[in-house]
């Protein structure tokens, strides 16, 4: 977006109209940054003690000063025309104007027989009327940070950030001796005003499983969905149209000042895409203007969203562009010889803790989907009207402190071949185990998986690549191995549940990250954060410090973020499509 | 609870249950034979453990129940009379009628050592095939490790009735975190020598000289075995008698026995 001023010439006061006989007839001869401006052929009657009205629509002239433009030089010459010579109406007015451009009126220019009222008006929030006296004009990107001018020349530093991780990291300062989980922020003049957060920076307290699929906010990946109307209805097998309730919903973490008031749609902040790598493109639901946008994918890759304020960069997000891959899994409930060794959680329970789960796996472009083959074994009974639920009596040993080593006999039960098999169980005797992976592939990545895209994954530090921390370098995040191929049982792919979850309905949340988790397992991911640095289950990467669903500890409303390169692996898992 | 009353009251009437379970642990912590008598009678009751935990309670981890915070007191305290209140309760069928409270006592016996008769008796009862504790009572008996318990050990791991799967799982959760205590060693070397089956004795050496997490333990729960340097002269004599044995007699595989002999170096050199 270009930065433009206007000179506009106003109206002249005649002084003297330098005429013996009676009114004078002035013109004037006028330019702007070396273009003419105006009409000298036009004699304009000058009466004494009157005013000359000069129309702006001739009498101004609009000048593109984005920089390098330093200087704009306005001239504005009177003269009084005369039957033999002309006389001239005193000095011309010869005035540069300089950055800071700022709106109002000049000084006026004065001679002995007129006096000129002059202007200059800004380009702002998409007019040259008038603006409140704080509204930018123009911004500069400069180191994490934006210079801005308003319309009265004093200058302001913003900045805007769209952080990946939600809940956000903190931001206090690094304390001595500690590790920047931040990246550094430029330094702001004393006078600089607060900032602002978005209330949405500590996640979703909640997850129910009537929200919106794209509940979590500013998700590593961008889903491939159809155009959105106007564009024809999707053909059968097309994904679905992209709306408010599918698209990935990116919204900014922070920016300051406050006072820079700005809305969710606010034409000030500008949204575009660049692919990074595979040829992306994405499409915007709604304006690309402002705070909070939706975005859905149109062609697989990476991209990055920059979001300029007044033409300057003023904020970038970085995400995946993926189709949605869908895996097939079923829930098999244990139930044991008595009430102390049934799972509490019913059908209709295991359906919430799906459709909440996969609100945490949409992040990823992941979606868990009923197995609809009903062949069944070990003498599984499935639930009516819920395909892919079954329930299977078992002895007490296979749902009741079940063993937290090894293989599980508990989750080889009626399970089918490369999708994922559930195990609802009573408990695991490790009471502090909610749940566990116990059967996985390998990964099409290999041992490891790396990221090397700017900002870095999870605004990783130091290194972070978001001015004005370093250049973000390589990430290499280590990756499960397969484990141990069970003799007689092929492809086994399993997890199991426990009721040490707590409540099925009130825990219900609890219940979903769990399987989440696991599932991250499953999809070969280790441990972002274990329990010590180094552990044998530690990713490597160690940050976010406790936000990462794949935090080995950390409860629901806190872990809940998945990242760039979480998703790259998930999206490698040899594990197919469902039909 | 601002005013203290008489506990043997409150726990017969009160039906609050918060100032049962404070009354109830006060009673646990006590050092006072009275104390742990007075308590030993109202948790066999059935009427006061119905009045402290709600059904709901026993739906989700035992350590979520009131009776767990009790049970733990008296774990810890080392009173004579405290740990006869635990051994009452091993008898106790209206205690043990709710299996929760079953897994609560099967933990809270650990401390008791040696093991006494009943507690033994106890375990051996929950540690049967398919029955829902054995997972849990393993890595009991071998947190216990006196010689009572650890015969217990034996005796389940050459139990034919339970599957080799189970067995394998006791040795990691169980014995490798004790693989630098003698007794427990002294346990592995006669297991070694024939009371377990063959077929299991190469993963019993793995346990005592190799660790293998990322074979053994998925990433929901990783057990890290105690530091090998901290073995007294003892253990590491048990340790070079199980070693020269295990790579004699047992069924090892090249690298299995690589590692046993790496292990018998480095306790030779940290002597």
């Amino acid at each position: 977006m270009a930065d433009k001023i206007k000179v506009v010439f106003k109206r002249v006061y005649v002084k003297n109209d330098e005429d013996w006989l009676g009114d004078g007839e002035f013109y004037f001869i006028a330019s702007v940054d070396g273009n003419k401006v105006g009409n000298s052929d036009i004699d304009y009657t000058a009466v004494e003690g009157k005013w000359i009205d000069l129309p702006e629509a001739l009498w101004s002239r609009e000048v593109d000063v984005t920089p390098p433009k330093a200087s704009v030089v306005v001239r504005f010459k009177g003269k009084e025309r005369d039957l033999l010579w002309d006389d001239d109406l005193g000095p011309e007015l010869v005035y540069t104007l300089k950055p800071p451009w700022q709106e109002g009126p000049r000084l006026p220019h004065e001679t002995d027989d007129y006096k000129l009222e002059w202007e200059v008006k800004l380009f702002a929030d998409g007019t040259y009327n008038a603006h409140p006296p704080d509204t930018v004009f123009a911004c500069r990107s400069a180191a994490g940070a934006t210079v801005c001018t308003t319309v009265s020349g004093t200058q302001l530093t913003a900045r805007m950030e769209i952080h990946p991780v939600v809940p956000v990291v903190s931001d206090a300062p690094v304390p001595v001796g500690g590790t920047a989980v931040f990246p550094p922020r430029p330094a702001f003049p004393a006078a600089t005003g607060p900032a602002k957060q978005n209330p949405t920076n500590g996640g979703v307290p909640a997850v129910a499983p009537g929200d919106p699929i794209n509940v979590l906010r500013n998700p590593s990946v961008i889903p491939i969905l159809s155009a959105p109307p106007p564009a024809a209805a999707p053909a059968a097998g097309s994904p679905p149209a992209a709306d408010a309730t599918n698209a990935a919903r990116i919204e900014y973490t922070w920016y300051r000042p406050a006072s820079l008031n700005f809305t969710d749609n606010d034409a000030r902040l500008e949204w575009t895409a660049v692919s990074v790598a595979g040829g992306a493109t994405v499409g915007f639901v709604g304006p690309a203007t402002g705070t909070k946008v939706l975005v859905y994918g149109k062609t697989a890759g990476e991209v990055r969203l920059e979001v300029r304020f007044r033409g300057a960069l003023f904020a970038v997000y970085r995400a995946l562009v993926r189709p949605m891959k869908r895996i097939a899994c079923r829930f098999n409930i244990l139930n044991g010889p008595n009430a102390a060794s049934t799972p509490a959680s019913t059908p209709a329970d295991v359906l919430n803790h799906l459709a909440i789960a996969n609100r945490f796996l949409r992040q990823i472009a992941l979606e868990l989907v009923l197995d609809t083959n009903v062949t069944v074994t070990n003498n599984a009974h499935p639930v009516p009207g819920n395909p892919g639920i079954f329930r299977i009596n078992v002895p007490a040993a296979r749902t009741r402190n079940i063993p937290n080593a090894f293989n599980s006999i508990s989750t080889q039960l009626n399970y089918r071949p490369n999708i994922v098999n559930f195990a609802y169980v009573r408990s695991c005797a490790s009471h502090s185990v909610l749940g566990a992976a116990t059967d996985y592939p390998a990964n099409g990545a290999g041992a490891t998986i790396t990221d090397s895209g700017s900002p870095s994954c999870s605004w990783n530090t130091p290194g972070s690549g978001v001015d004005p921390d370093t250049a973000a370098g390589t990430l290499t995040m280590k990756l499960l191995a397969a484990t141990a191929a069970i003799a007689g049982k092929p492809n086994v792919v399993g997890m199991f549940v426990s009721g040490d979850n707590g409540s099925p309905s009130t825990a219900a949340m609890t219940y979903a990250t769990t399987i989440a988790h696991e599932f991250g397992h499953i999809l070969n991911l280790m441990h972002r954060v274990d329990s010590t640095v180094g552990a044998t289950y530690d990713d490597g990467l160690n940050h976010p410090p406790g936000e990462n669903l794949m935090h080995w500890s950390n409860p629901a409303t806190i872990a809940q973020d998945l990242d760039i390169i979480q998703a790259r692996a998930a999206h490698q898992t040899p594990l197919p499509n469902a039909p | 609870m601002s005013t203290p009353q008489d506990p043997a009251r409150v726990l017969a009437t009160s039906q609050d249950k918060k100032e049962l379970s404070a009354y109830a642990r006060l009673l646990a912590r006590s050092t006072r034979a009275p104390d742990h008598e007075e308590l030993a009678k109202w948790v066999q009751s059935g009427d006061f453990l119905a009045r402290l935990d709600e059904p709901e309670r026993y739906q989700g981890a035992p350590g979520k129940t009131r009776i767990a915070a009790i049970l733990r007191e008296l774990s810890e305290n080392r009173a004579p009379s405290a740990e006869a209140v635990l051994v009452a309760l091993t008898r106790s069928a209206i205690f043990n009628a709710e299996p929760l409270r079953s897994d609560i006592l099967i933990r809270a016996c650990v401390p008791l050592r040696p093991a006494p008769p009943d507690v033994v008796r106890f375990w051996d009862e929950h540690w049967l095939p398919e029955d829902g504790f054995s997972h849990l009572t393993a890595p009991a008996v071998c947190d216990n490790g006196s010689a009572p318990a650890l015969a217990l050990l034996e005796k389940k791991m050459g139990d034919a009735a339970h599957p080799d799967e189970d067995k394998q799982v006791w040795m990691v959760t169980g014995i490798m975190m004790h693989r630098n205590e003698p007794l427990m060693l002294e346990s592995c070397d006669r297991m070694l020598r024939g009371g377990l089956p063959e077929n299991l004795r190469p993963l019993l050496v793995d346990v005592i000289f190799d660790y293998r997490p990322t074979e053994w333990f998925r990433p929901a729960t990783v057990l890290v075995p105690p530091d090998r340097k901290l073995a007294g002269p003892e253990a590491r004599e048990r340790l070079r008698r199980i070693g020269a044995f295990a790579l004699q007699s047992v069924s090892l595989t090249d690298a299995q026995k690589d590692v046993v002999r790496r292990v018998l170096r480095e306790i030779d050199e940290n002597a």
